[in-house]
């Protein structure tokens, strides 16, 4: 078991390996996952029962939660990925962590997009300003725009995937700054609804398994759109090898 | 010790320092970084005199007042331990209702808080009609985030 | 395909900035909450759809750099 585990790891961080193969898994990770959000989405935003006090407004939870998650999900592969990278000089990761950052971006907008607009219909107020939850939001923004910014103004890529990780490292403190926020102190948002303490704050099924199951869908369609950038920031990293060279005379398919 | 150890132990020492500073650094503004004043603090006189500031809590049941003709409303916030008279003029978020809470922005004359500002601010949980019937009137208040009075006031 | 995509994208588009138009001009919400509900949902299809476009331009841009590059290095020898 352990044998044919070394092999894997070593098999998928081979660039060539990992270019080859990583199809079938961003086959096998967007098929669930879209499947998955489809069923959340029409089952969360038609079948699912009103909230006694928000009424429909509640249904924004379904794109609003998703969003917020993986934001900081994308942000902790970055970071960690950078770190990796970092350590072991693995080109893999750092063309992992790359990857994370424009998708991490987006989703980090829409949540901060969509929670305005629930905001705007539950609270009164599209924007607060002091409110500690939706300042460290805000901050992950910046240091998402920081990341691309800072590699974006590096040109080679070797130096632009160490600094960048340090970057990306540094700022991982704004994770727990995030997720504590609403627990540390006082604010307008509420606190976490399905890991909250002593049990979750959504018990009816019909709510709860839609949201469950775009939470999932969304994390599998990420893992798929990270695999997809992955393989062209491994061909740029790898843009001067044979393998890349004999892939493009071969053209077997498309690159 | 190779290499890669060593640059293991550097990221090692710096995300440990990194997170420690934070740490402080958070914990000497936590202060600042709170959105609003609890009702007990305002009772208790720990609340910036001399400028705006936020309160926060539960609207008190039963303590809702609108003034017939004019857009004058009056009600008891609570954190379940003290309370606070609030007034406002203008017109309210419509999730602002008895028993649920709010975030108001204004300054305190007298005993009273004068809002110049009211937002609804939603609790974590979520219930459907069905969960609702299934619990009794009391549970039901419960998990809808109207919880159990506290201690006397102490101010 | 492409332009089918490009048409049902700006569709997307337009329909959420009435959307936000309409809920601001809401000011204090009273009106229908699926105003609020569908600029969500349109916005979010919108952004992921984007990236998805995004990372496989991207994509193809690269391999075609790449090509290009190979391609004359070939001829050279």
């Amino acid at each position: 078991m352990w044998t044919f585990l070394k092999k894997l790891y070593h098999q998928l961080a081979s660039p060539p390996h990992f270019y080859r193969l990583s199809p079938t898994f961003i086959l096998w990770l967007a098929v669930p996952g879209y499947l998955l959000i489809l069923y959340g989405t029409i089952a969360g935003l038609v079948y699912a029962p009103v909230d006694i006090v928000q009424g429909e407004r509640f249904r924004m939870i379904y794109v609003h939660v998703p969003a917020a998650y993986l934001s900081m999900m994308a942000y902790m592969i970055m970071a960690i990925a950078g770190g990796i990278g970092l350590i072991w000089r693995l080109k893999l990761a750092h063309a992992v962590a790359a990857s994370a950052a424009p998708i991490g971006m987006a989703f980090t907008f829409l949540a901060l997009a969509t929670g305005s607009i629930w905001g705007a219909s539950t609270w009164g107020t599209w924007w607060e300003w002091a409110d500690p939850r939706l300042m460290s939001e805000l901050v992950l923004l910046f240091l998402f725009i920081g990341y691309m910014a800072l590699r974006g103004a590096i040109d080679d890529t070797t130096r632009a995937d160490k600094a960048s990780a340090v970057l990306a490292m540094v700022g991982a403190v704004n994770i727990p700054i995030i997720h504590y926020s609403v627990e540390w102190w006082t604010s307008l948002h509420q606190g976490s609804t399905l890991l909250k303490e002593g049990g979750s704050g959504m018990q009816d099924t019909a709510q709860l398994y839609p949201l469950l199951a775009v939470i999932f869908g969304f994390t599998f369609a990420f893992g798929a759109m990270l695999l997809r950038r992955a393989r062209t920031e491994v061909l740029i990293r790898e843009r001067r090898t044979r393998w890349v060279k004999e892939l493009v005379l071969s053209n077997e398919g498309d690159l | 010790m190779k290499a890669r150890h060593q640059r293991l132990l550097a990221v090692g020492l710096v995300v440990a320092g990194l997170a420690i500073a934070s740490a402080l650094t958070l914990r000497m503004f936590s202060e600042n970084m709170m959105f609003f004043v609890e009702i007990t603090d305002v009772r208790a006189g720990n609340y910036p005199a001399d400028r705006n500031f936020r309160i926060g809590g539960l609207i008190e049941e039963g303590s809702m007042h609108r003034e017939e003709g004019s857009l004058d409303i009056s009600f008891v916030v609570t954190d379940l331990t003290c309370d606070v008279e609030l007034v406002y003029t203008g017109v309210l978020p419509d999730m602002v209702v008895e028993g649920k809470g709010i975030v108001a922005h204004g300054r305190m004359d007298g005993d009273v808080f004068v809002a110049d500002e009211v937002l609804a601010k939603h609790d974590e949980n979520y219930v459907s009609p069905e969960i609702a019937e299934t619990m009794t009137q009391h549970a039901e208040s419960v998990a809808a985030g109207a919880a159990e009075r506290g201690p006397e006031c102490p101010h | 395909m492409n332009k089918a995509i490009l048409v049902g994208f700006i569709a997307g588009i337009a329909f959420f900035v009435r959307q936000i138009v309409k809920a601001i001009y809401l000011e204090v919400p009273t009106e229908s909450p699926w105003t609020y509900i569908s600029a969500c949902v349109i916005l979010t299809a919108l952004v992921v759809a984007f990236i998805e476009w995004h990372a496989r331009r991207h994509h193809r841009n690269i391999c075609r750099d790449i090509e290009v590059r190979v391609k004359a290095v070939e001829e050279r020898l």
